[in-house]
């Protein structure tokens, strides 16, 4: 590290003592220890995007695995049969608090649903999963929810997956 | 400088890496996905999407929404291709010149005007991503792409307004992310089964250019088909317990679809998965769910007759290129499909070599492209060779062990330092034992060298401070030095040439450490249970000389004999009983020591400093307690 004596300043007159090609070749190094330093800097700021990246990554993750959950209990609710006795619909009550934990646990998350019928369509937040004709609704309004779509701040986790209205 | 990205532009999806800081890495789209789907669509509005929008909405705007475009670009209309996929594809694919157009949303494109919207996109998503203006590219193609796809594939380029440095080979993309273009001579097989196509090359590393030497494939076999196998067996399953056919349920028919895509990636690393959808459907019975549990080796059953047909290809691409199957020196795996663990052992067994799937295989093409766009604005110009530690650095600590400062295969120059203090009272002089190796004993490693710290003040064990410095300059020279903290006496050697071991050394010494890594590993916890025990007898002893009469006999008995009995088994193999033994007298002395406070506390004087392992702002427990690293 001695060397640092040796590198001259830069010639400004064209007339410096140091010959053309050692001159170039300080400022070859000059340039590489530059380009270096820089790459470094440059690395510790993408480090710090990419963990930044990464934690959301496996919240997404995880919020897939729970998202799958979630839309069996949706599921489920579309099954609830007529006519329950008191005491399966109090047991049903239970397990549908459970669906509110597991909905809790999403929301703390920062996992937000959306989706709903009487939206229009639109490619970027729902997923078309199938098409009926009704004429007293708006052409691309949508008819049904199948499930429901999942946003993290503003990245779509799963696109909510939807039946539309297709005028013909 | 402005970058050249590397786009591999797929049937199904595309992908772009560019190279940063030397190396390939894949830019992800606005939609934040590392791939985009080759679909262009455009809806009733008129609006354009291009990726996953656009194949979101393909279910109800068929007829408009534009995907494989591949198979057709720099096509002649009367090609077999074409006059397939105008029977398949539910869009319309007219008749232009000798050539093809398709028609969306009542307009005319050729495939090239496809292409380029795709190709726009992954430019615009790029110069979103990186900041600044994109202006050129390297594109991949199939090797069997002829002239006119060739130049077909160009054009769509330039109508996206990137200027295409060069257009290459898939396969040559592929070998080249691994590295595989500096031995000449080299054979490389590339095995490419992707969403919807299988291709086989096989390549050659000539002076400076890699040539495919044969190429050959299937155009209709992929990933796709694998999934076909899967959902035809849930279906037909649940038909068998449930009696119902949940093909004709459009939206059950997704869910199966998901399902079995989930499947098959989860197979590729589980033995066994669940495929578990309860409430698919229901009759007059109530609700019906689907709850199969789907194993790798019945996944393997369904697949095996897919995988097999991939091997004719293989076959008479070898037999193209005139090459014995044993004269391929690397294989090559290029598509998603190639995860799969049958797939894997197919090739393998057929070669009887491994072949490489490191580099993930749906990014393989891009990162090759990418590799090939830094040559090109010559990122590579003046390559500045760094050296990396072939072997580990460190010193040896109590016990024999060797405690590691500076890993092997850390780039040079590099330094790291540690604080370490003594291992008995009133200790005066440390010996600094420069090492070299892998080994986790002392002994078993190379000593590079050795000096002595003297004149550290008395003071009881764990106490003195003393920085040892390790620090390689990039010629490998290592200067070692170690601190008193306390006094400021420093001592150090410095080794030269600690970089330069013959290769054989360096194996002979990495081979020995793996051999005696079992007994290494359990002489190192046998020496750190030493240690632990050592420091709990040293601390409770100093704690009951302080304790004087604060303590009951009764107490005092109690920690004592703990004592007794760890001093029994200390130094026996017996790591169980040392713990034990350790964790008997640390619970013991910690009630005394709670007690001490509590009776100082009492008298609302100053705490105690003799309790329990309390330290004080910065705490030393033992000879090799690491403080700090730089």
């Amino acid at each position: 590290m001695n060397d640092e004596q040796n590198i001259s300043p830069p010639d400004k007159g064209g007339q410096g003592g140091v010959e053309p090609s050692k001159c170039e070749k300080c400022d070859e190094y000059l340039a590489g220890w530059k380009r270096a330093l820089a790459d470094y800097d440059n690395l510790q700021k993408d480090l710090a995007r990419e963990r930044t990246e990464i934690r959301t990554r496996v919240k997404q993750d995880v919020a897939h695995q729970l998202i799958a959950v979630l839309d069996n209990f949706d599921q489920a609710a579309k099954f609830q049969p007529d006519g329950l006795g008191k005491e399966l619909e109090v047991w049903l009550k239970g397990l549908m608090h459970v669906k509110s934990q597991l909905e809790g646990v999403t929301r703390e998350m920062g996992l937000e649903a959306y989706g709903a019928v009487g939206e229009i369509f639109s490619a970027q937040l729902h997923d078309a999963g199938g098409e009926r004709s009704e004429e007293d609704k708006a052409d691309q309004e949508i008819l049904e929810v199948v499930s429901r779509g999942w946003k993290l701040g503003d990245r779509i986790v799963r696109p909510a997956k939807v039946i539309i209205n297709n005028k013909h | 400088m402005p970058k050249i990205l590397g786009i591999d532009l797929g049937t199904t999806n595309s992908c772009v890496a560019i190279i940063e800081g030397g190396q390939p890495k894949v830019l992800e789209n606005k939609e934040g996905s590392r791939t985009t789907p080759s679909v262009v669509a455009v809806n009733k509005a008129g609006e354009r999407s291009v990726g996953l929008p656009a194949k979101r909405q393909a279910v109800t705007n068929p007829k408009n929404t534009l995907y494989s475009i591949k198979r057709l670009i720099g096509r002649r209309f009367d090609d077999a291709e074409v006059t397939r996929d105008q029977k398949v594809m539910p869009f319309e694919i007219v008749k232009r010149g000798d050539g093809v157009a398709i028609k969306m949303a009542d307009k005319e494109y050729t495939p090239e005007e496809i292409s380029a919207m795709i190709l726009q996109k992954i430019k615009a998503d790029a110069e979103e991503k990186l900041g600044e203006k994109i202006e050129e590219a390297i594109i991949t193609v199939p090797a069997y792409f002829d002239d006119a796809q060739r130049a077909a594939t160009k054009t769509a380029g330039e109508i996206a307004g990137l200027k295409v440095r060069r257009i290459i080979n898939e396969p040559t993309a592929a070998a080249l992310a691994y590295g595989f273009d500096k031995k000449k001579g080299q054979k490389i097989v590339v095995y490419d089964l992707g969403g919807g196509t299988f291709d086989v090359s096989v390549l050659e590393v000539s002076e400076d250019t890699v040539e495919v030497k044969s190429t050959n494939g299937d155009t209709h076999l992929g990933g796709d088909d694998f999934d076909r196998v899967i959902i035809d067996w849930i279906l037909e399953e649940f038909k068998k317990q449930e009696g119902i056919d949940l093909s004709k349920d459009s939206l059950a028919l997704q869910r199966v679809k998901d399902a079995a895509e989930r499947a098959k990636i989860e197979l590729s690393t589980a033995a066994q998965t669940e495929i578990n959808q309860p409430f698919i459907t229901s009759d007059a019975n109530g609700p019906k769910h689907l709850v199969l549990t789907m194993t790798r080796s019945k996944l393997e059953e369904l697949c095996h007759d897919l995988v097999a047909k991939t091997l004719v290809p293989l076959k008479s691409a070898l037999k193209d290129a005139g090459m014995d199957k044993s004269a391929i020196e690397e294989i090559v795996m290029v598509g998603g499909m190639t995860r799969m663990p049958l797939v894997l052992k197919t090739v393998e067994d057929f070669f009887g070599k491994k072949p490489n799937i490191t580099v993930n295989p749906d990014e393989v093409v891009a990162l090759g492209a990418a590799v090939q766009a830094g040559v090109l604005q010559g990122e590579v110009k003046d390559v500045l060779l760094l050296d990396v530690t072939p072997l580990s650095f460190g010193i040896e600590t109590l016990g024999g062990v060797m405690t590691k400062l500076i890993e092997r295969n850390t780039t040079i120059p590099a330094g790291k330092s540690q604080v370490f203090s003594t291992a008995a009272d009133n200790q005066t002089t440390v010996e600094i034992h420069v090492l070299q190796g892998e080994r986790e004993v002392a002994s078993g490693n190379k000593t590079l060298g050795r000096f002595i710290l003297s004149g550290i003040p008395m003071a009881p064990r764990g106490v003195p401070q003393v920085e040892v410095k390790f620090d390689i300059d990039a010629n490998g020279i290592l200067n070692v030095s170690a601190t008193d903290k306390g006094t400021g006496t420093s001592q150090k050697i410095t080794i030269q040439g600690s970089t330069g071991l013959s290769k054989d050394e360096v194996e002979r010494m990495k081979h020995d450490a793996e051999t005696h890594a079992e007994e290494d590993k359990k002489l190192k916890e046998k020496v750190e249970h030493q240690n632990l025990a050592d420091t709990m007898i040293y601390t409770s002893e100093k704690m009951m000389k302080e304790a004087g009469d604060k303590i009951t006999a009764e107490e005092r008995k109690s920690v004592e004999e703990k004592i007794e009995a760890l001093k029994a088994v200390k130094d026996s193999d017996d790591h169980e009983a040392i713990k034990k033994a350790a964790d008997e007298l640390s619970t013991a002395a910690q009630a005394v020591g709670a007690k001490m406070y509590q009776q100082e506390a009492g008298k609302g004087g100053e705490g105690s400093e003799g309790g329990k392992e309390e330290k004080k702002d910065e705490p030393i427990d033992a000879e090799f307690e690491e403080k700090k690293g730089e």
